[in-house]
This record gives structure tokens, sequence and C-alpha cells, in this order.
């Protein structure tokens, strides 16, 4: 009995210990709060301790442990959506620039920085930067992610068009707003 | 097929999840297009940009705290599972000695007989037990037969030095605001007055790497018997670090270096109070030691490693 609560214990922490800083930084990512993602993973992590059993050997660990932290995300922030201010600005996404991918050119150009390219992913509505995220990130598949995010394969691929097409905006947005910083490249060039 | 319906399948070009025959269709679509050119470039810029975001890894602190949470979540499970087997091995083991002692008849009884101790803790301590009481009602054997089937892992769970009484002793003591009879943040002074009251030549625990501050200290009672009691303040927050003579309790385990922090399991040294504080109890160097806090497992860790670590 005592080797069953080690190893059952051991087991766990030896598939969920590498896929921490995945975890954490999606959380950071979602929650945009140090705290909150710190508690966000934490409950994660007990949470799935609690199910392990349920866990299905030989799947995919990382998949699984994902699906219960956007889970609890999505309890927790609907929840501390309605009482706290902590998520207030979520889905303040304001964009002012236009989508068509035509204008461009007259966007002018210049280096993103990592903290711009931070401050763009942040824009966009939590439902967006997920699959971003999973998908960009993590390099998990369509079907991992309509799994872990538990909606159709038909959702995961709009959402992700629909989420870069946001993110080109954003940064066309900052460009336009920040010419002082431009290039004459012709190209949004990557930090 | 049309412009829009090309801009759709990028994402899945550019996601490696087009099928083959779309592939084909993009390409060829891309070759003679220059607006889905454009788009298929910006949505291939747009991933490359996302897939280089930082991305915040995991604080030390936060690793550790997981991995403490799910070894005593661990613990909970296995002694709730203990309990459970316990009981029925104790229904089916009364069962059975009950049907026998019918068929011999009552024993001998043993007036004046003490329960022991153990035995009386378990009976009172554990609902499920205590739960099967009527199928034993004045049988008096009843203690010696729980202890007889009583699961061996059950009764070394029962031995854990940090009973309630001691917790509860260690915590009023923790809370009660008392005056200090020497107050100063200078570990020197307080190690020449406790010195010279109870004879423990030893350097106060050092808890200023980890922010700690001595308060100061006073003489205290620790299961009746005199005892130091030193006041620290981390994050705000009281640590009270007691230090008496570790005959006073006994099997209390010996924590001299990391290595023994590493090789002894937690439960056996650490315990949580229903109000949720922290209580380690442990000997280093010939000296008892508990420490209670209201802070979390992390600090507690640091404290017991802060004085395990202490040269001879």
């Amino acid at each position: 009995m005592l080797g069953w609560k080690k190893d059952r214990s051991k087991e766990f922490m030896t598939l969920a210990s590498p896929v921490m800083d995945a975890l954490y930084g999606t959380a950071m990512k979602l929650t945009r709060n140090e705290e909150v993602a710190r508690d966000l993973v934490q409950d994660s992590y007990l949470k799935a301790f609690k199910y392990f059993d349920t866990f299905e050997r030989g799947t995919n660990f990382k998949a699984w442990m994902f699906r219960i932290m956007t889970r609890l995300f999505y309890d927790s922030y609907n929840e501390r959506k309605r009482n706290a201010a902590m998520f207030s600005s979520f889905d303040d996404v304001t964009i002012n620039a236009t989508a068509d991918p035509d204008s461009r050119s007259g966007a002018g150009e210049r280096r993103l920085l990592a903290q711009e390219l931070q401050q763009a992913l942040d824009q966009l509505p939590a439902d967006f930067r997920l699959p971003l995220v999973l998908c960009d990130v993590h390099e998990f598949s369509y079907q991992e992610i309509a799994e872990i995010m538990e909606c159709p394969i038909g959702t995961v691929m709009s959402r992700l068009f629909r989420a870069r097409k946001r993110m080109k905006e954003i940064i066309l947005n900052m460009n336009q707003t920040d010419e002082a910083t431009t290039t004459k490249s012709g190209q949004i060039i990557p930090f | 097929m049309d412009c829009r319906e090309i801009e759709k399948l990028i994402t899945l070009y550019i996601d490696a999840e087009i099928s083959r025959q779309d592939r084909h269709e993009v390409e060829e679509h891309v070759k003679h297009c220059r607006r889905c050119t454009a788009v298929f470039e910006e949505a291939q810029e747009i991933k490359d940009l996302v897939r280089r975001v930082e991305m915040d890894k995991a604080p030390h602190d936060l690793a550790v705290l997981i991995r403490s949470q799910i070894t005593a979540s661990a613990g909970r499970e296995f002694a709730f599972n203990l309990l459970r087997l316990g009981s029925a091995t104790a229904v089916f083991a009364l069962a059975i000695y009950g049907g026998f002692a019918f068929l011999q008849g009552p024993p001998a009884p043993r007036p004046g007989a003490p329960v022991p101790v153990e035995v009386a803790m378990e009976t009172a301590d554990t609902p499920q037990v205590t739960a099967v009481a009527p199928v034993a009602a004045g049988n008096p054997s009843r203690a010696n037969t729980m202890r007889r089937f009583s699961s061996p892992a059950l009764s070394r769970l029962k031995k854990k030095i940090i009973t309630p009484q001691v917790m509860e002793n260690l915590v009023v003591e923790h809370v009660r605001p008392l005056p200090a009879e020497i107050q100063t943040p200078d570990s020197d002074s307080v190690a020449r007055w406790y010195a010279s009251k109870s004879g423990f030549y030893t350097p106060p625990p050092q808890l200023a790497s980890w922010g700690g501050k001595m308060e100061g200290g006073r003489m205290s009672r620790f299961q009746d018997r005199e005892a130091v009691q030193l006041f620290y303040n981390v994050q705000g927050k009281r640590v009270t670090v007691f230090m008496f003579r570790p005959d006073m309790i006994p099997d209390l385990v010996e924590l001299n270096s990391t290595e023994a922090i590493d090789k002894t399991d937690e439960e056996d040294y650490i315990s949580t109070t229903p109000g949720g504080r922290m209580v380690a109890l442990f000997s280093h160097n010939g000296i008892g030691y508990s420490i209670i806090t209201d802070l979390d497992f992390v600090v507690m860790r640091q404290c017991i490693r802060g004085i395990a670590t202490q040269p001879f």
C-alpha cells in the first residue's frame, strides 16, 4: 500500500513535471497576472492528480493537463469576471486599423519588439489567444486543441483564422501609431 | 476555388493541417494571385511571430510547492484508504470473532485491566471504527480484538509524534501575545540570554537569508517542561521556534543534514493544524526544535533547512 501511494504520486510527477513550464507560460498568457497564473497552475495540478486514475495511459498527457487547466481557467474566469476587476481588461479589444491586407504598404514598417508582440497578443480576447498559443507555441494539432478547448474542430480553425487576422490588425495599428521608428524594408520584421 | 475559400485554406496550410488535394489547390492559386500571396505571407509571418513570443517559465518555488502538495494529497488519500480498509477489516474480524466467541462462550473477564492508550486513540479518533462498536458491545475483550486486527500501518500513523495535543500546545504558545523577555534583532545577545537560562550553547536558527528577522524570545513551557521560545518576523508574519530537550518527545526525527531531510518522509515531522498553520518537530545537534508558522510549506521547508544545516 505504501508502495502504491508513492508510485502513484511518482508516476504523476514524472509525467507532470516536464509540462509545468508550458502550463505556467500559457497560464500567464491567459491570465496576464502572476498570482492568478500560479493559482491556476496549482489548482490544475491538484485536480489532475485527483483524477489521475482516469487518465488513459499512452495518450497525450500534456494535452490532458492543458484540458484540465483550460476548463479551470474558463470556470474561474467566468466566476472572477463577475466578481473582480482583475479581469476587467480581458476583452477590451479596441482595433482602429483597417483589416484590408492591401493597406499594409501604407502602414509603415519597423522592427517589432518582444514587448510589443506581447502587447499585441494581450489585446486578443482569451478565446483567440488560447488557440493561437496552443497551435503556434506548443504545436498542438487542431484535433488536440479541439479536445483541450472542448469545441468542434471547425471552431478551432475559424478562431485561429480570426485570431491571426486580428493580430495583423493590431500590429498594423501599432505601426501606424509609431511612425518614428519605421524602417524602409516594407516588411514586418521579427525581433 | 475563389480567393475567399483559399484564404481560409491558407490557415490550414501554414498549420500543416491541409489535405494533399487542398494543398495543391492553394499552391496553384497563390502562384497566380498577388492578393492571396500577400495574405499567405502575412499569415506565415504572424505564425512565426507568435511562435517566438516569450513564454514565462514556472518559478522554482511553485514547482516545489506543487510537488509538496501532491505528496500531501497522496498521503491524505492513502490514510483515507487505510481507514476504509481498516474499518472493513475490523468489521470482518469482529464478525468472525463474534461468531467464534458465541460458540466458545464469553472469555474470562480481566477486571481492572487498563485499555492501552494506543487502542483508546484508535477507537476515539476513527469514526469508521467507532461505528462498529455495537457489534462488540458488552464484550470486555473488544479493545484487545481491535488491537489484534488493526492494520500495522494504521498504528504507525497513529504513532505520529505531532499529536493533536502537541500541536495545540505549540500553537497556543505561538499565538498568545505574551511579552518577550528579550527583545532584540541581535542573534548573539539572544544566544547569550537563553544559554544562561537553558544551557543551550548553540546559536539561534538563522532565518535571515530568506527575509526572517529575529525579534526576541522568552522562556516558555512545552510538554510541561521548560523550553526556549524564539520569535521571528517573516514577510510580516510571525514564525515561532521552540528549542527544548529532545528526550521530551520520544521518536523525534533527527535532521542533521540536507541528506537527512531528503531521506525522511516530511509527514514524519511536518503537520498542518486544522486552522492552516504548519508545525514541524525534529531534533538537530542534540536539541529539539519546533517551528510554527502561519506561512506556507515553502517557508517551513526553508526554516527547517536553515536549522538542519547549522554546523555542529
